[in-house]
This record gives structure tokens, C-alpha cells and sequence, in this order.
């Protein structure tokens, strides 16, 4: 047993002496590496930390505390204001109640064929340095690229019994071109502003291809500069990359995450369908590579797979243990935390979107008047999930089945469910795509084929 | 917290002798109480502890954080910014001179003491209140302690510690659509006042008993407080950045012009009593006043000492918390009128009352357009009356517009806050922002 293992297992026996009916603690060891450039000028930074979560029940409410606990003496501490914040008063009226699992022991180790530790930064450095020179045309004024590795090491141990071992790297990397137009800023990202992430080793950053990509998104800034505004009109959209990865993630995975604000009741969801029935999702944590994969969830609960909505109907939730119990349900292994700071919660780990039939050109030539759109600028949801509105940083228009010329600024928004609704088809597998985005701090992996969606109002933003 | 000699000595003491070095340590304790649904839920206590090493060797500079106090680990933190120098940023490394700074009391022992049962026992009251109007609650207490320590190798040692007490609730009507929000915050948690908050909260939710659909369109909006501090959030991104005006991403080419109401004065300031103070920025520089606004002509932007060197200047004092990035302002101030939020009200014809703005973006920072919608209770405003309530409504604004459209200002200005920040916001009536159709569901 490792001394590790050992300060756990003593703050376990601490938090039942002390009076927990039910106790979990988390040990995370966490190494990162973030390189940024902008305009030829880099940046590295590294970071270090360790800490321990304790998460526990007493007198039938929750109590959390996190620390950068390193010793006896500190997670004693840590144990004692978890318990003293769970024994608030008055009384509790519903008890937490978690629902029943066995015991899972085991280690799980993330796929990870090229360190990216042990690649030389100089090598990292000049990665950056070929996307940003493909990027060096005339009428980009900014350009980015970033670079983000972080390996965590994950002990666990609860007091019925579970425990666990697990090491994820997190690979992550983008890049930015911005133009400068009369009293406007064009922007251009690969494959997403934010970064696309997978569990992963440096294969990942090699398979985004960044410097392939510079030129051709440094290009589509300039020329958005000069491109005529987003037409204002019902259009057929075909969404695809990570601008489909964030309308999943925000307008379908946020409404299935159990007992979350916004979410779906299980009561309701025999008489809701979210989407048509060209829709069909998995929840996959054990998606290879997937940014939202694991062995055990943050409550030692197995990696499961597990279909959420089968054509548009919500066969299933995201849940962890106490949010299935009080829906009678058992737990689908979801929980997680983006920081080991937070308490865990119902979240998403890998949404599969079930491949159609069509090809990509297919899906574009059954549309008169439409647009394809790729990557987000702005996503944002209505504090009660149910609307959301979305800028894509630029726009193809189609007419008669065929890509004519680029729009700017197109946004549209609308009721999530009466936009999923006009879905009619979704692409073949051979389109598939797996993209990672970073929500809170947990990482989701969002596997995508491009869908197209009828009858969606648009316009210019401005 | 840590003595601060002590503290001081040990990052001294890791400080490397032979090249421009900084150590910067930031720790935190948040002990927050939850509510949810008019029942306690959740005790949490969270210690975050974050320590960063910037260094120059041979004309680069090298980064590194961990949140490990011991001379161990920090010498390993000094080790690997030396070595991440290697391929890091051009320098040099700007460091601040050891000159004085204003010691300031910030952490009262009332707010650092304060216990899970005392937030409780706050808590209770609000729960049976609103449990006999038939109203539910979510709510949140937190007592917030920090200490904040720089040294580097010009001499500098700033030590700060603070406390904040925050409560923050939404209000929601069992029954009809009515929302309401509310928030409080002081450095000393015995002056925490919740019940006022949950009772302007709790009025708001009661004088809506209908919800109506509104039709897309420019209107007159009453910012409640807590809608002006985000809404100044977002315009400190925008208009007060000091790197974005330095790379031409600001929406005005150079300072002195007139963009803005005439009525609209704003600056940044620690020191003001009134606010949340802090003594020095990120960087250890001292806090001085700084007037960013006034009377609608714009008069600085905030910068740290990179971007003050880009700009052939020095730092305001804006350095950002470690782990964020640009200088903007953290201590924002936008100066009353002498309107009180019942004159906007009566004097309004059609317009809507705002408590709150949500997930607020940036859609194209140079042209300062933005989006979000309205949350926790919006309102609509007939012939001086509220008359009732209204979906989320999502817009899509210039904010320049908006500003250069500021019919009245509230007579008083209320505290939004963190550890490390504050802003002081009054009530704002503008003529001007857009709203996109707003039926329930579809913002």
C-alpha cells in the first residue's frame, strides 16, 4: 500500500469514527504544461498540484472539503469540516440516499502511445512555430496557438468497500486567426476557439494537424472581412465539427445530465421527445480516447455505456448515485468534478451521436436554401436550458444542393427542442468525427456525424 | 493563514539570487452553506492554495505553479520556471520596485470564525418565510479568507490577508412565474444582512403573477444593480483592457473620445472604503485610483507592467489574478445619480426592469456587441407601473449604444463582490437595447 493509499484509508477510518454514515475520499497528483503563441511570441507555464477530497454523509446530509492535504494533520482537519458541514441544523427533511452498487476494486490507465511529457518543448515550440507562420498572411493581425497536457493520477476509496487507481492524460491544442475589418474582428479557429481535447497522448495533437490547417483558417478570417452578411431568413442548416459538438452538448446533453439544474425530470421524459427521430445518442465512458472517458466515475462507479436517447426519446439519463436513487434508478456512472476542489455531479462523459446514412454531399443537396456551419464564436443557453443562441464564426451558404459562397456572422437561436425537432438526417460513419471540449473544467468528448436541420431562422447578429 | 514574517521568509527564501525572479502565493478558504428548495443541502469547506514562479534566464521567461508550500516543492516550482524560461516569452521579466503600499485590515476574525451552524442558523428564518408565502429559495453563504504574498528580486514583500461574507439567493414563486434575486456581501460576516436581499427578492416574485410574451424590438431597460455590475463585467473586457487596446481589439482607437452618456462616470479604485479594498495588484505595484470614464469621454484602460512597458508607460496597478490573463479593472465603480429606482419605475411608458443579465458573450469585441439574456426575474414596465412578468429575454446589443443612452441613474450604488475584487453599481436606465422575440423556452 502506498503512503497515499495509506492517508486515505486513515482519513476513511477518521470520517466513520467521527460519525459518517457513508464516506468517499479522492487523492488527485496533477502534472500540466500549456504553451501559447501569438504572433511568433511564445509562452510556457507548467504547474503542479496534489490534494484530497473528502466527500461524506452525516446525520443524512452531504459534507465536502478540499485541500491541498499532505499529511495526518491536515486531513484530519479536512474530515472534521466535512463532517461539521454536513451536521447543519435543523434537522434534515429528506435524508441523501445513495443508490446500491458493488463494491468495485481496479486500476485504469488512459491510452497514451506518445508522452507528451517526455517530447522535448523545443519540438512543442516549433509545432506552434509552423502553425503560426502558415497562419502569416497579409490581413491576419492576430495569431494564436495553444498547447495544454495534463496528467492526472486519481486514488480513491469509499466506505463500502470501493477503490480505486486510475491515470488520464488530457491532450489538448487549437489554433486562431483574427482579421481586423472597418470596425470589426473576423475570427478563425482549428478545430474550436476554446480547443479540442481527448485522453490521449501527443498522437492527438499530431492528428489535428495544426500547421495543415493555418493557412486555410487564416484565409477564411480575411476573406470574412469582405464577405457579405449572414442572409436574414428561414434556412435548412447542416452543423457539423465543433459547432455541432457544442448544440449536443449545451442543448441536449445539459437536459440530461439527472437532478441538475435544467435538466429533464425522469417523469416527464416518457411524454418528451428532445429531438426527431433522427436522433439517436449514446453515453460512452469508455469511448477510446474520448475526453470524457475513465475507468471508475467520482464514486467509484464503473465506466458504463448506455443509450440516453434512442430516435429523439430519452431512454436513459446521465446519473450518479443519490440523483438515480431518488429516481429509482441505479447509478449510470457520471459523476465528476472538474477540479478536485468541487463536489462531483451528474455530468456528461462521451455523447456518441448514431451515424445515419447520408454522405456529407448528400445532406447538402437536399437543401435548396441553407448553410453549413462549423465552429462556434458564441454558444450560450437561457438559464433555464430550454433556449440557446449560437454565432458560428462563419457560414457556407447552399443553394440548390451546392456550396455557393462564405456568409459572416451567421447566429440563430431557438427552443432547443423545436430546433432538434426539424433534424431530418444525420451523416454516414464514415464522417465521424471525436472533439473534446472542456465545460467547467471536466472535459466531454463528443463523437459527431454532421446533421441537417430544417427550417432554422437566421441572420446576421448585427 | 500563515504568519506573515514567516510566510514571507520561506518564499525569500526559495527566491533565486542570480536572475530577475517573482513569487507569488495565493491562498484561499471557502466555507459555503446551501440551499436549495427551501431545505439546507450541502455543508462545503474548500482550501485552495496556488503558488507562482515567474523567472528570467538568458532574456526569456519561464512560468510555474504549484499549490505545494514547502521549501521542497518551491524550490522544485524555481527550478522548473528557470529551466521553462528556456523556450518562454521574450523578456524581460518587468518587476516591481520594493516601494510601500498602504497595510490594510481586510480579514475580521468574525467572517474567517464563522461556523457551518452559524450560516445555518442566518439560513433557517428565510426557509420558513418563504415556505409560508409559498415562494422557494435557493441560497448560498460563504465565508471567504485569503491571504495574498509577492516577493521578488527587486525587493518587493506585500503581504495581505482578506475575509469576505457573501450571500446570494433567487427566489422563485411555487405557483406562478414570478423570480427575484438578491445579494449582499461584506468583509465582516456579523454585518451580513440577509433578509433584506430575500425581501426585495421576495416583493419582486410577488408582483408577477402573469407572464406575457414580449415582441422583438428596441427598448427601455431598468438595470437593478446587480444587471449593472454584469453588464459592467463585460464592458470592463471590452473597453478597459489594456492588452486588447494595445493589440487593437478595443472598440476605440485611442483615449479622450467621447463614446458614452454624458451621465456616465467610472473608475476603479481599492482604496475607496466603500468598496472591497486591496492594497497592490498581482504584481505587488500599489493601488491607486484610476478614472476610466468621465462624463462619457473614455480616460485609461488598466495595465500591468508588460503591457505598460508594450505601451512605453507604467502599470495602473491591474495586474490579473494569477491564472487569468489581461489587465482589466477589478475594484469598478460607476458613480451615482440622484434617481431612486421608483422614479425610473414611474417615469417609465413601456420598458422592462432587468434584475439580472446572464451568460453574457462577447460576439465581436471591436464593434462591443454582446449577448445574454435576462435572468432571475424580468419585468415589464406599463405607463409607470409593473404590470407583469416576462420570459428570459435574450438580447443582442452595442453596448456603446446602450451606454450613450442612459436616461437616469440610481441615487445609490450597492457592493458586488469576491475576495479579490468589487464593484459598486447603481440602478441605470437606459433608452436603447434590443431584445429578440422572448416566448418562454426560447431565448
Amino acid at each position: 500500500m502506498t503512503i497515499l493509499e495509506q492517508l486515505l484509508n486513515y482519513g476513511l477510518d477518521a470520517a466513520m469514527a467521527g460519525g459518517a454514515e457513508y464516506a468517499e475520499l479522492t487523492a488527485v497528483d496533477i502534472e500540466e504544461k500549456k504553451l501559447h503563441m501569438q504572433n511568433a511570441r511564445l509562452a510556457s507555464s507548467g504547474n503542479r498540484e496534489a490534494g484530497i477530497s473528502v466527500r461524506l454523509i452525516a446525520g443524512g446530509r452531504w459534507g465536502f472539503a478540499a485541500g491541498p492535504a499532505a499529511n495526518k494533520t491536515n486531513l484530519s482537519r479536512l474530515v472534521k469540516a466535512a463532517l461539521e458541514g454536513a451536521r447543519v441544523q435543523p434537522p434534515p427533511v429528506f435524508s441523501a440516499g445513495l443508490s446500491t452498487v458493488i463494491p468495485a476494486q481496479g486500476s485504469w490507465t488512459g491510452p497514451c502511445v506518445r508522452d507528451p511529457f517526455a517530447i522535448p518543448d523545443s519540438q512543442l515550440a516549433e509545432l506552434l512555430r509552423a502553425a503560426d507562420q502558415a497562419m502569416a498572411i497579409e490581413g491576419v493581425s492576430i495569431r494564436q496557438g495553444n498547447l495544454h497536457f495534463r496528467r492526472e493520477h486519481r486514488y480513491y476509496v469509499n466506505s463500502e468497500g470501493s477503490s480505486n487507481s486510475q491515470t488520464f492524460t488530457y491532450t489538448g491544442g487549437s489554433i486562431c486567426a483574427l482579421a481586423f475589418g472597418q470596425g470589426e474582428i473576423q475570427q478563425r479557429s482549428w478545430p474550436s476557439p476554446g480547443g479540442s481535447y481527448a485522453k490521449e497522448g501527443y498522437e492527438y495533437i499530431e492528428e489535428l494537424d495544426l500547421p495543415g490547417h493555418g493557412r486555410q483558417i487564416a484565409q477564411e478570417a480575411v476573406a470574412l472581412t469582405k464577405a457579405p452578411s449572414c442572409p436574414q431568413e428561414a434556412l435548412d442548416l447542416v452543423l457539423t465539427g465543433s459547432l455541432l459538438a457544442s448544440q449536443v452538448h449545451y442543448t441536449l446533453g445539459y437536459r440530461l445530465q439527472l437532478g441538475m439544474p435544467g435538466a429533464v425530470h425522469p417523469q416527464q421524459a416518457s411524454r418528451l421527445k428532445l429531438s426527431s427521430s433522427a436522433i439517436t445518442i449514446y453515453a460512452d465512458a469508455a469511448l477510446t480516447g474520448g475526453a470524457g472517458s475513465f475507468g471508475f466515475d467520482s464514486e467509484g462507479v464503473k465506466a458504463q455505456s448506455f443509450p440516453l436517447l434512442e430516435n429523439g426519446r430519452i431512454v436513459n439519463f446521465l446519473s450518479g448515485r443519490e440523483t438515480a436513487a431518488a429516481a429509482g434508478r441505479f447509478s449510470g456512472g457520471c459523476m465528476r468534478s472538474g477540479c478536485w476542489l468541487e463536489p462531483p455531479v451528474p455530468w456528461m462523459t462521451n455523447l456518441v451521436i448514431k451515424p445515419g446514412t447520408c454522405s456529407l454531399a448528400e445532406l447538402a443537396g437536399g437543401i435548396e436554401r441553407g448553410l453549413l456551419l462549423d465552429t462556434p464564436r458564441v454558444f450560450g443557453v437561457s438559464p433555464d436550458l430550454r433556449g440557446f443562441a449560437a454565432q458560428a464564426e462563419l457560414g457556407w451558404l447552399i443553394e440548390d444542393g451546392v456550396i455557393t459562397h462564405m456568409v459572416k456572422n451567421p447566429f440563430y437561436r431557438g427552443n432547443s427542442r423545436a430546433f432538434w425537432s426539424g433534424c431530418d438526417a444525420a451523416a454516414a460513419a464514415a464522417h465521424q468525427k471525436n472533439l473534446g471540449l472542456m465545460d467547467k473544467g471536466i472535459a466531454v468528448g463528443h463523437s459527431i456525424v454532421p446533421v441537417r436541420i430544417r427550417g432554422v431562422r437566421v441572420g446576421d447578429s448585427r | 493563514m500563515t504568519d506573515k514574517s514567516k510566510l514571507l521568509s520561506i518564499l525569500e527564501k526559495v527566491l533565486p539570487k542570480d536572475i530577475p525572479a517573482e513569487i507569488t502565493l495565493l491562498s484561499e478558504s471557502r466555507q459555503e452553506t446551501q440551499m436549495g428548495h427551501n431545505h439546507l443541502v450541502q455543508g462545503s469547506r474548500q482550501e485552495k492554495m496556488f503558488v507562482r514562479v515567474r523567472a528570467e534566464a538568458r532574456g526569456r521567461v519561464g512560468e510555474e505553479t504549484t499549490n505545494v508550500l514547502s521549501l521542497p516543492s518551491l524550490r522544485q516550482a524555481v527550478a522548473r520556471a528557470r529551466k521553462r524560461a528556456e523556450i518562454g516569452r521574450p523578456g524581460p521579466l518587468i518587476l516591481t520596485p520594493g516601494k510601500g503600499y498602504r497595510e490594510m485590515s481586510l480579514a475580521p476574525a468574525a467572517t474567517s470564525e464563522q461556523s457551518p451552524q452559524a450560516r445555518a442558523a442566518l439560513l433557517a428564518p428565510l426557509a420558513d418565510l418563504a415556505g409560508k408565502a409559498n415562494l422557494l429559495i435557493d441560497a448560498s453563504l460563504w465565508a471567504n479568507v485569503g491571504e495574498l504574498a509577492i516577493v521578488n528580486t527587486l525587493g518587493l514583500a506585500a503581504h495581505t490577508k482578506a475575509a469576505l461574507a457573501e450571500f446570494e439567493i433567487s427566489v422563485a414563486s411555487a405557483t406562478g412565474p414570478g423570480r427575484g434575486y438578491g445579494y449582499f456581501c461584506h468583509r465582516n460576516a456579523e454585518e451580513l444582512d440577509v433578509m433584506t436581499p430575500f425581501l426585495a427578492a421576495a416583493a419582486k416574485c410577488q408582483a408577477s403573477e402573469k407572464q406575457l410574451p414580449l415582441p422583438a424590438g428596441e427598448y427601455t431597460v431598468i438595470l437593478e444593480p446587480a444587471a449593472v455590475a454584469d453588464l459592467m463585467g463585460i464592458t470592463a473586457k471590452i473597453f478597459f483592457d489594456g492588452r486588447a487596446f494595445a493589440e487593437n481589439r478595443a472598440p476605440f482607437p485611442k483615449l479622450g473620445a467621447k463614446l458614452f452618456a454624458e451621465q456616465l462616470t467610472i473608475w476603479d479604485d481599492s482604496l475607496d472604503p466603500q468598496g472591497l479594498q486591496l492594497p497592490f495588484d498581482f504584481e505587488g505595484v500599489p493601488k491607486q485610483r484610476l478614472n476610466l470614464v468621465n462624463r462619457g469621454i473614455i480616460q485609461a484602460v488598466c495595465l500591468d507592467n508588460e503591457t505598460a512597458a508594450g505601451l512605453k508607460t507604467v502599470s495602473s496597478g491591474h495586474a490579473a489574478l494569477p491564472g487569468t490573463d489581461a489587465p482589466i479593472p477589478r475594484h469598478l465603480a460607476v458613480e451615482a445619480g440622484n434617481a431612486m429606482l421608483d422614479d425610473m419605475i414611474a417615469s417609465t411608458k413601456r420598458g422592462i426592469l432587468v434584475s439580472r443579465l446572464h451568460n453574457v458573450s462577447i460576439l465581436d469585441a471591436r464593434a462591443a456587441l454582446i449577448t445574454g439574456t435576462t435572468g432571475c426575474g424580468t419585468l415589464l414596465v406599463e405607463e409607470g407601473k409593473l404590470t407583469a412578468a416576462l420570459p428570459n429575454l435574450r438580447f443582442v446589443q452595442d453596448l456603446t449604444l446602450a451606454l450613450n443612452s442612459i436616461e437616469m441613474t440610481g441615487d445609490e450604488t450597492k457592493l458586488f463582490g469576491g475576495l479579490w475584487e468589487g464593484f459598486l453599481a447603481p440602478a441605470l436606465k437606459l433608452n436603447r437595447f434590443s431584445f429578440l422575440t422572448g416566448n418562454t423556452g426560447q431565448v
